[in-house]
């Protein structure tokens, strides 16, 4: 009888603790969407009916914030998806394009260059905003082996509580109200819009250090091998570009144009520079930027997405998916979305 | 019941215990410009100080809002800082743009390789292109064209 207690109070201790032990890993690692957008890009891509996705980005901020889905879908009726992530590195790209994979069969898979001048794991911050997302897979686990920063560790990945325990102390009502209720998508279809004007000069990398000295190194082109047999096994074509954007905090010198054309001329892949384009996509720095020139506004973005669209439209046998009445309903949704960000935007 | 909860608190104490991060070690590397040693990690607004106000700087914000990023440029160098959401701003590269800033050791744009091994000794990589040097945390490169000195750069590893 005391036997048969102690068990009870035993199945009861370890029930109690996984409770109390869930409840806090809730709470404590973030989850405010609001609070930081781009740490729940990927959130969204993962909570999405992405089946019928035929062309998917994957890159850094080159592709989150410079092509706009709803307008290559509205010009082009092309089935968009963006998969950035702010500083998404070549290993990043290879874990999310494996899980893309797993759910759709995407025709054209666009990867932006700039994360190749990366040649080491740069911050866990950005680490977080990919792995934290994916599923337990084995792909997972191999490339958290070379994405962790010095001082992580896997297991903080498998059990987030072990990174965020000490977190207690910032938070706020809403770190509690936020669990309780849904939250919408902080992008649309991977795209995050920004509505604000900074004017800046024409794209130049005045002021910026050289060249790195690791760009394009081993390990990125290791991983961009791995991302150019990813796609050839499940029958996509890879796209290379690079954003119409050249800024002295993020510059795209010489040497590295020069890595990522013999980097195509390799594979026989096709690569575009916007940055010679400019004119033909009709940029104008003074408004077409929320930074400066760092970035692209949506206002820039819509510009390089009727540009880029056609490209595709002509060069890949792609689907005019506004003829499908399923495809118009489920992007009804995601244009009243985008609408509503920059009428909201514009006040 | 009374022991269970003591556990139970002990785990939830222990999971929230937090434990301070290491701090970081001092660069050995230096790069000076008017007198003040620049290092990869230095407070910022300390070496502005000391520095003068003659500056321009240009900022940017990262692309997550993990903080932001300056350029400070002066006449013959450029400090780039990070200041983060919290905490303090530090220097995270420096950089001479001509021959009107030089190294404690006399070295500038404008030496030749042999000067900079001679006051550094052997680099730690080295080709025609470039000189490098290791310290903790930081790397200070002396970019070459035809064995003369065009560009000094100290960063971040």
């Amino acid at each position: 009888m005391k036997k048969t207690r102690w068990i009870w109070a035993a199945v009861i201790f370890v029930m109690l603790s996984a409770l109390l032990l869930g409840v806090a890993q809730a709470l404590l690692v973030p989850h405010d969407r609001a609070a930081n957008p781009e740490a729940f890009l990927l959130a969204d891509y993962f909570e999405a009916d992405v089946t019928l996705d035929e062309v998917v980005f994957v890159g850094d901020c080159e592709v989150y914030e410079a092509f706009s889905p709803v307008t290559m879908w509205q010009e082009y009726g092309i089935a968009l998806r963006v998969c950035g992530t702010p500083q998404q590195l070549a290993w990043h790209s290879y874990a999310v394009l494996g899980e893309v994979f797993e759910r759709s069969n995407p025709k054209v898979v666009v990867l932006s260059v700039y994360g190749l001048i990366y040649n080491e794991p740069q911050s866990e911050a950005y680490n977080r905003m990919v792995m934290d997302h994916l599923p337990a897979s084995t792909t997972k686990w191999q490339v958290l082996n070379d994405a962790m920063t010095e001082g992580e560790s896997e297991l903080s990945y498998v059990w987030p509580l072990l990174r965020y325990h000490d977190r207690w102390s910032e938070l706020s009502w809403r770190d509690v109200t936020t669990l309780f209720e849904k939250q919408d998508p902080v992008s649309i279809r991977g795209y995050l819009v920004q509505n604000g004007v900074v004017a800046g000069d024409a794209p130049n990398h005045e002021g910026a250090l050289p060249p790195s000295e690791t760009a394009f190194g081993e390990m990125a082109l290791d991983y961009f091998d791995r991302i150019v047999s990813l796609c050839r096994e499940n029958g996509a074509e890879l796209v290379l570009i690079k954003a119409p954007t050249d800024s002295w905090r993020y510059p795209w010198h010489d040497e590295y144009e020069a890595k990522a054309i013999a980097l195509a001329e390799k594979y026989d892949l096709p690569y575009y520079n916007f940055l010679n384009d400019i004119d033909a996509i009709g940029l104008d720095f003074s408004t077409d930027t929320y930074d400066a020139g760092l970035h692209l506004n949506v206002r820039g973005a819509e510009k390089l997405s009727v540009y880029f669209g056609k490209i595709l439209k002509e060069n890949y046998p792609l689907t005019d998916t506004r003829l499908r009445d399923h495809d118009c309903v489920v992007w009804a949704g995601d244009i009243a979305r985008y609408e509503a960000q920059k009428r909201e935007g514009a006040k | 019941m009374k022991r269970m909860t003591l556990v139970l608190t002990i785990v939830l104490v222990l999971l929230c215990a937090c434990a301070p991060a290491p701090a970081d070690e001092t660069s050995a590397l230096l790069l000076s410009y008017r007198g003040v040693e620049l290092t990869v990690g230095m407070a910022a607004d300390e070496a502005i100080a000391r520095l003068g106000d003659d500056y321009t700087v240009t900022e940017a914000e990262s692309c997550a809002g993990q903080g932001m990023d300056r350029m400070y440029t002066y006449s013959s160098m450029r400090l780039y800082v990070f200041a983060p959401v919290e905490g303090e701003a530090v220097v995270s590269s420096v950089s001479y743009t001509d021959d009107g800033a030089q190294t404690a050791q006399g070295l500038r744009i404008g030496s030749t390789s042999s000067d900079v091994i001679a006051a550094l000794g052997e680099a730690d990589e080295a080709d025609d292109a470039r000189l490098i040097y290791r310290g903790k945390g930081c790397v200070l490169t002396f970019g070459l064209r035809d064995g003369v000195v065009v560009s000094v750069v100290l960063s971040g590893e």
